[in-house]
């Protein structure tokens, strides 16, 4: 399977640069041969500050405008990495969600679990008459 | 007699145990006495004599009722990863501080069966996301070899333990590298079998298209022993394979005359290290040299493997991790607002930096206007890496390479620069996508100032083909002593 | 503000698209070992993969696949080969993982129809078919009761991991009557909820929330284009239903005629106060994230399993109601009767498969006549009809023989069903009720009848034929109801002609 990345890497084909002396931290520039051959890429659209609490809202974490400011950075690095992968050619790859394929296994309809509740609720932070308690729930 | 027990094959500590020479108490004594004297390693967060001495008595008790088995009666560690009745299972974060599981993970559960008797619970990377162990929320676990170096991670705790020689062997988690990375900075032997040949159930998840349970083991022998005994269909795990139970050790005297290993040019590109190439380049002239055939290979989009795993696993986190809400167990906020305050600010304090990075990076590449573009982009890259190692296997037998591109590389060298970190496991990443097994055996040390950290060989096979992979692996440990080698603090 | 006159409302359409969530009828649970009975301590069938403890994993029940099957192979769907479980995120106390295993792109039932009867006041009641959409697989979440333990809400899971279909609609329902459209809303509902339980894969019970329907409304003028809708909850039983939709409609009605738009959102049904209100939105509702599970493998399911559930299905309502009028000729509207529901159709016929060829009619009109008033009268469904098939046959094959006539024959179905007896024939013995039939004993009852009413006899004579009844009512009276008609009538008339 050839696809258009393995061809600008043939047509590219550039001798490994010269390494960096001594044992430095190996930050993400240091592989040019491994990530620069993955041009041309459209630039990852930066997030903003509003876009880590919005995001920080989806996934119910409390984030202050410091940690956001801070993570801010680090994400657009990461995503910037992440950007290299959307160059490539997947035109009717069928994506791999799981290793090694097949069906699903199914179980018989038979109840098997008589659950242990005070074992099971032994970790809870707060309970009564066997329920978790939690603030308040508004309908 | 005793102060070599943990210099010892299991192979002799079972034929000891046999005997009679030694109880499996007098064992367990003997390793907790070392975990205790080492704490400064920081590899263990839960130890608890009474219940290790227990399940040693229980094990005594077997034999003496006329069982037998090669793992009755010998020590291990887990990973915080697997959860445990005895012991709190934390997965080395706050979120989860003191949490007592109602249930025993499968893998504990079949080593128990098998006799092995649990040390305790040994320190990790916080949810196994990390490659230094600095993730931990109880502390970094120090590099027996250097302890200025970290062990790697996620599972350090793991390797430093065994590396330490205050286990024999310890379980361990792998979802990009969490084995071999580790193993081979602490220069032990570590084992990543086929995606769902050991069981999940009971292993806090991670990344679930991942997470595979293995071992770290000072051999690869030792390995096959453990794994047999690990591995095994459990129907509590419905992507767990269904295939016969597997005598792991069937190929350990196979020789390697006629083996194909393939050489993955890509894993000898920019960025490795000289003196970790050095080394592996010496391993494969090793094979060559016992009748092993070198074959050239390409794996073109392996490099791909970090991209697609930073979107694939943290996409995985975010969702396994939203349990974690402070409302039936686990960490949760003294003080709060409203509910949904009380689940953000139990979630803030619980989860330590890198689980949250991970859970923001997989919330957005999941949220609504991303999904296509990232995560079913990454499935499709994640195919074409899978497809290459088949391609890759049509022609040799193993793949053999470097595990990392450098030796462990000192505490705080990489901790502010996330990017950084996640190159940790470039050549790691690409076996655990496509779910091969795959070991990390050592083979040298660095060099100058890293001569006394340890360099790994990684070993892949195709898929279920353990068994030759540990073969392999065995017959090149009988050629040379690199993984008997004890860091001189820990030998005595 | 909302107007009195529902003719203020004409010139609207309203579109109707329904969502039901169908509790499956499984021993345990969809994704664990645990008991899906209803009605336990709380928590006490919750097991630690319901409660999403840590390390957990999901392994998909056999049974609700097998129901799901059922359901689509009932309604003429297509059965998806290979489908896929997702997950769809959003933190709520009650859903314990922070997720809900369902499936989205790739459902297990694909197409699909269902046919209904709409009734009403004020028009002849006709046939509509609705199309559906899909039906999927997902697991139910838990319960928040919200009485006050310490100032909180208590989470109850016993629910959680209980299996649902959910059957979803194509908006099919377009009516330019609000109440008209009410109307087949319910009429879909109706035979939804007749089909699942007939199927035996769902209990029906809309009170412990096994069978929850919520309605997509919307209003437009006819032919414009599709309004903005609203998702109604909480319709738990077909008369809410009725009212919520009413309700819906001429709120979003008056909310355009007034200016404003309609948004959309999630309204809950209040019966007390027969009003929707806006549900405080799950927040983030739209980005729920959904990825394929990385847990669980498509779902397979091969032709064989398919066949197999198809050679085990029942016959359907539709075909039993055809079946009934061609083959034992009863009325469309009587075997429409006996084939609402399933406990219904089976007793009907364990009656007649219990009676002498060519007696469906008269049982039909007992099980739709006298039965379906005591139930009804009673509060109880046909499941709980103390009168079994076997005791409402004897009763008939009386009425059949001749031992007892249709009058006596309420009297003992009236002694059946308070239990007091439990055969028909044991309650005509001890209280001789057996028809007297012996034409000597009618003829001197007769006789005295005639010799006790001379004004009655005269003005029959006098050609009014309404005093033969009178008489005739004399005749059963002395006899306490025992007289067999038939023979009274052929008596009386041959003494008065005479």
């Amino acid at each position: 399977m050839i696809n258009y990345v393995m061809i600008l890497r043939i047509a590219i084909g550039k001798p490994a640069p010269t390494r960096p002396a001594g044992r430095p931290s190996l930050p993400f520039s240091a592989f040019p041969l491994l990530f620069h051959v993955r041009t041309p890429v459209r630039p990852h659209m930066s997030l903003r500050p509003e876009d880590v609490q919005r995001i920080a809202h989806l996934a119910r974490l409390a984030i202050t405008e410091e940690e956001a400011e801070r993570t801010l950075g680090q994400l657009n690095d990461i995503f910037g990495m992440i950007e290299r992968m959307r160059a490539v050619d997947t035109e009717g790859v069928v994506p791999m969600s799981h290793p090694l394929g097949g069906a699903q296994r199914l179980r018989a309809d038979v109840v098997t679990d008589i659950p242990d509740r005070e074992r099971n609720l032994a970790n809870a932070p707060a309970r009564q008459d066997g329920l978790f308690l939690v603030p308040r729930v508004l309908e | 007699m005793s102060d070599v027990l943990h210099q010892m094959p299991l192979a002799g500590l079972a034929k000891r145990l046999a005997a009679r020479e030694v109880s499996a108490v007098e064992l367990a004594r003997h390793f907790l006495d070392r975990i205790e004297r080492h704490r400064g390693l920081n590899a263990f967060l839960d130890i608890r004599p009474e219940a290790t001495l227990a399940q040693a008595q229980a094990a005594d008790a077997r034999r003496s009722r006329g069982e037998s088995g090669p793992l009755l009666g010998i020590p291990v560690a887990h990973k915080d990863i697997f959860v445990t009745r005895d012991f709190a299972s934390t997965a080395a974060s706050r979120m989860l501080e003191g949490y007592m599981s109602p249930f025993d993970a499968t893998v504990v559960e079949r080593l128990a069966q098998a006799g092995m008797v649990t040390l305790g619970k040994v320190n990790c990377d916080e949810f196994a996301m990390g490659s230094s162990n600095e993730n931990s929320a109880y502390g970094a676990v120090l590099n027996p070899w250097d302890t200025s170096a970290v062990p790697g991670g996620s599972s350090g705790g793991s390797s430093a333990a065994v590396a330490a020689r205050i286990a024999p062997v310890a379980t361990a988690t792998d979802t990009g590298g969490s084995i071999r990375e580790p193993a081979a900075f602490c220069g032990i032997t570590g084992t990543k079998p086929t995606y769902g040949r050991p069981s999940r159930w009971g292993m806090i998840a991670f990344a679930s298209s991942l997470d595979t349970a293995g071992l770290m083991t000072v051999s690869a022998e030792d390995a096959a022993w453990v794994l047999s005994a690990m591995c095994g269909f459990d129907p509590n795990d419905s992507t767990s394979v269904d295939r016969p139970e597997e005598d792991f050790t069937r190929d350990l005297a196979r020789p390697v005359a006629g083996l194909r290993i393939g050489v993955p040019k890509e894993f000898f590109a920019a960025g490795l290290q000289p003196d970790v190439e050095r080394a592996v380049r010496g391993a494969l002239e090793t094979y060559r040299s016992m009748g092993a055939t070198l074959v050239d290979i390409s794996l073109p989009n392996a490099e791909l493997g970090i991209p697609v795993y930073y979107v694939v696993a943290p996409a995985e986190c975010s969702s396994n991790l939203s349990r974690f809400d402070g409302v039936r167990y686990g960490h949760r906020a003294g003080e709060y607002g409203d509910l949904a305050d009380m689940i953000k600010r139990s979630r803030a304090e619980g989860f330590g930096p890198e689980p949250k990075r991970r859970i923001l990076i997989g919330t957005y590449v999941l949220s609504h206007g991303y999904y296509d573009a990232y995560y079913i982009k990454a499935q499709q890259v994640r195919r074409l890496i899978a497809d290459e190692f088949q391609q890759a296997f049509t022609r040799c037998d193993v793949i053999a390479g470097p595990v990392t591109t450098s030796v462990a590389f000192g505490f705080g060298e990489k901790a502010a620069d996330p990017v950084s970190m996640y190159m940790s496991d470039l050549y790691t990443i690409p076996g655990s996508l496509a779910g091969v097994p795959s070991m990390s055996i050592p083979c040298g040390f660095g060099d100058g100032a890293n001569a006394s950290r340890p360099v790994g060989l990684q070993l892949m096979s195709n898929y279920f083909d353990e068994a030759r992979l540990l073969g392999a692996a065995h017959q090149y440990q009988l050629a040379t002593d690199w993984h008997r080698r004890v860091p001189a603090a820990f030998a005595g | 503000m909302a107007r009195t006159s529902q003719s203020d409302y004409s010139g609207w359409q309203v579109v109707i698209g329904l969502e039901t969530h169908a509790q499956l009828s499984t021993a345990s649970k969809i994704f664990s070992g645990a008991s899906t009975a209803f009605g336990a301590e709380p928590n006490t069938q919750a097991s630690v993969i319901d409660l999403a403890l840590p390390g957990v994993l999901p392994v998909l029940n056999r049974g609700a696949v097998e129901r799901a099957i059922r359901f689509g192979l009932a309604v003429g769907a297509t059965i998806a080969p290979r489908s896929v479980f997702a997950r769809k995120n959003y933190f709520y106390p009650d859903l314990p993982k922070g997720y809900q295993i369902s499936q989205y792109e790739i459902p297990v039932v694909q197409g699909g129809s269902l046919a209904c009867i709409v009734e009403g006041r004020g028009f002849e009641p006709y046939a509509k078919t609705v199309r559906l959409t899909r039906a999927h697989l997902e697991e139910d979440a838990g319960k928040s009761l919200h009485e006050d333990y310490s100032g909180m809400s208590g989470i109850d899971l016993n629910r959680a991991g209980t299996p649902l279909l959910e059957i979803v609609t194509e908006p099919d329902i377009q009516v330019d009557d609000i109440e008209r459209a009410a109307n087949e809303a319910v009429a879909y509902a109706r035979a939804l909820h007749s089909l699942v339980t007939w199927l035996g894969i769902c209990d029906g019970n809309m009170q412990e929330g096994s069978f929850r329907c919520d309605a997509n409304v919307s209003v437009r003028r006819p032919g414009a284009a599709l309004g903005t809708r609203c998702e109604i909850k909480n319709l738990n039983s077909f008369r809410f239903m009725h009212q919520a939709i009413v309700h819906e409609a001429r709120r979003q009605i008056d909310l355009i005629d007034a200016g404003d738009r309609v948004v959309q959102e999630t309204r809950l049904y209040d019966p007390d106060r027969d009003e929707t209100r806006s549900m405080r939105s799950k927040e983030d509702a739209m980005d729920y994230r959904y990825f394929p599970d990385p847990d669980l493998l498509p779902l397979e399911i091969d032709e064989a399993w398919i066949e197999r559930v198809r050679a085990e299905l029942p016959e359907l309502p539709a075909a039993k109601r055809a079946r009934f009028v061609a083959a034992l000729g009863l009325s469309d509207y009587d075997a429409g009767l006996l084939t609402a529901d399933a406990a219904t159709a089976r007793y009907f016929e364990d009656v007649i498969g219990a009676l002498p060829v060519g007696q469906a009619k008269l049982a039909a009109n007992w099980i739709n006549g006298d039965v379906a008033a005591a139930i009804n009268a009673a509060g109880e469904s046909m499941a709980g009809c103390p009168v079994t098939a076997a005791g409402l046959a004897g009763l008939l094959a009386r009425v059949v023989d001749g031992t007892i006539n249709q009058k006596t024959a309420k009297e003992v179905f009236a002694v059946l069903w308070s239990g007091e007896a439990d055969s028909a024939d044991a309650v005509i013995d001890s209280r001789g009720l057996r028809q007297i039939s012996d034409a000597g004993a009618l003829v001197a009852i007769v006789e005295a009848v005639l010799a006790a009413n001379p004004k009655s006899v005269e003005e029959f004579r006098a050609g009014k034929e309404k005093a033969f009844n009178a008489l005739v009512g004399q005749v059963m009276k002395q006899s306490r109801g025992k007289a067999n008609p038939q023979q009274v009538n052929d008596i009386l008339r041959e003494k008065l002609e005479s």
